[in-house]
């Protein structure tokens, strides 16, 4: 199935919790925040939350700012 | 003892918001923070560039005594602005979110309507908003009366560093609106400017650009913070009123030579 992820098109192999893909990528659950299909994830769902064919998914983390 | 002061829930000592922005490395960011003595740092939320770097970042905040202001950057809209606000929220844990919803790329002058729905969208879920605006009495209004009990107008568009550009109307503003926090955002770029937004009675500044685009970012960090503090005192000494004629200083009883 193919997602997005921050703009870039990915091939996953099959849905999976929100939390499951953030561990694959290697990605600090507890330092993002994360919204798929301009919906905010809530992170005490990161675990329920399936991610699905066509999902937008936007990783986001602190960055420097003014 | 030092005076403080209270901002969206919280009490401050010190009037000066920095921004964390353009610094040449982490680590000046870190001491200019320090020097600055601000309590109040804004960021933003970004797609990650490495995990390496979002950590360093991350780990620097928690080592510093200040309140985070995640910002709403980039947000060209309404709908945007909200979906930043909320997932700020839940990355950082607060409440308060400076409200950026931006209507032109080149002088990034705030759209008005996009940033008063955000607002009142915003306010209304619980949001304790700072909302990036201009120095417009009707938006302002418009804003207080959608939930704002914290606004932050333009001197001058971001990063141009041209100081107050519109002081009367700054100084309406001020007059106008006597009950809530106001703290000038943007466009200053020496710490005089910063001097003057506290004499007329603003609440606080927010600045960036002009400290970390300086010579020496630690420096000016440390130069605005006494400007802020002069500011403020000059403001609380109550300062005289210009005027139209000269009047002498020195006494002009007992001048010698008066006949002559």
């Amino acid at each position: 199935m193919e997602v997005r992820i921050n703009g870039n098109s990915q091939t996953l192999n099959g849905p999976r919790p929100l939390g499951q893909l953030l561990n694959e990528l290697k990605i600090d659950a507890k330092g993002v925040a994360v919204a798929v299909n301009l919906e905010v994830v809530v992170r005490s769902k990161f675990d329920s939350h399936e991610i699905k064919d066509g999902d937008e998914i936007e990783i986001l983390s602190p960055q420097v700012g003014g | 003892m030092k005076e403080t002061w209270k901002i969206g829930g919280k009490e401050l000592t010190s009037r000066f918001f920095l921004g964390t922005a353009r610094f040449p490395s982490l680590e000046t960011l870190r001491e200019a923070i320090v020097e600055s003595r601000a309590e109040v740092i804004t960021l933003s939320l970004r797609r990650e560039k490495t995990p390496q770097q979002s950590a360093s970042f991350a780990e620097m905040l928690k080592t510093l005594p200040v309140h985070l202001l995640p910002n709403t950057a980039g947000c060209r809209s309404a709908k945007e602005a909200i979906l930043t606000a909320r997932l700020a929220r839940e990355l950082f844990q607060t409440a308060w979110i400076k409200l950026e919803v931006i209507g032109d790329e080149q002088n990034l002058i705030p759209d008005p309507f996009g940033l008063l729905e955000a607002a009142t969208e915003l306010c209304r879920d619980g949001f304790e908003v700072f909302p990036f605006t201009t120095d417009d009495l009707i938006l302002n209004e418009r804003l207080m009366h959608a939930g704002c009990k914290i606004l932050m107008p333009w001197a001058s568009p971001i990063g141009t560093g041209r100081g107050v550009t519109r002081r009367e109307t700054l100084v309406n503003l001020r007059t106008r609106l006597p009950e809530v926090n106001l703290i000038v955002d943007a466009g200053l770029g020496r710490p005089s400017d910063a001097a003057l937004c506290l004499e007329l009675g603003f609440d606080g500044v927010l600045v960036n650009t002009a400290v970390s685009d300086a010579a020496d970012p630690v420096k000016m960090a440390q130069a605005f913070a006494t400007a802020i503090e002069a500011g403020r005192l000059g403001y609380l000494a109550g300062i005289m009123e210009s005027r139209a004629f000269a009047v002498p200083s020195t006494p002009t009883l007992g001048t010698p030579f008066w006949n002559l």
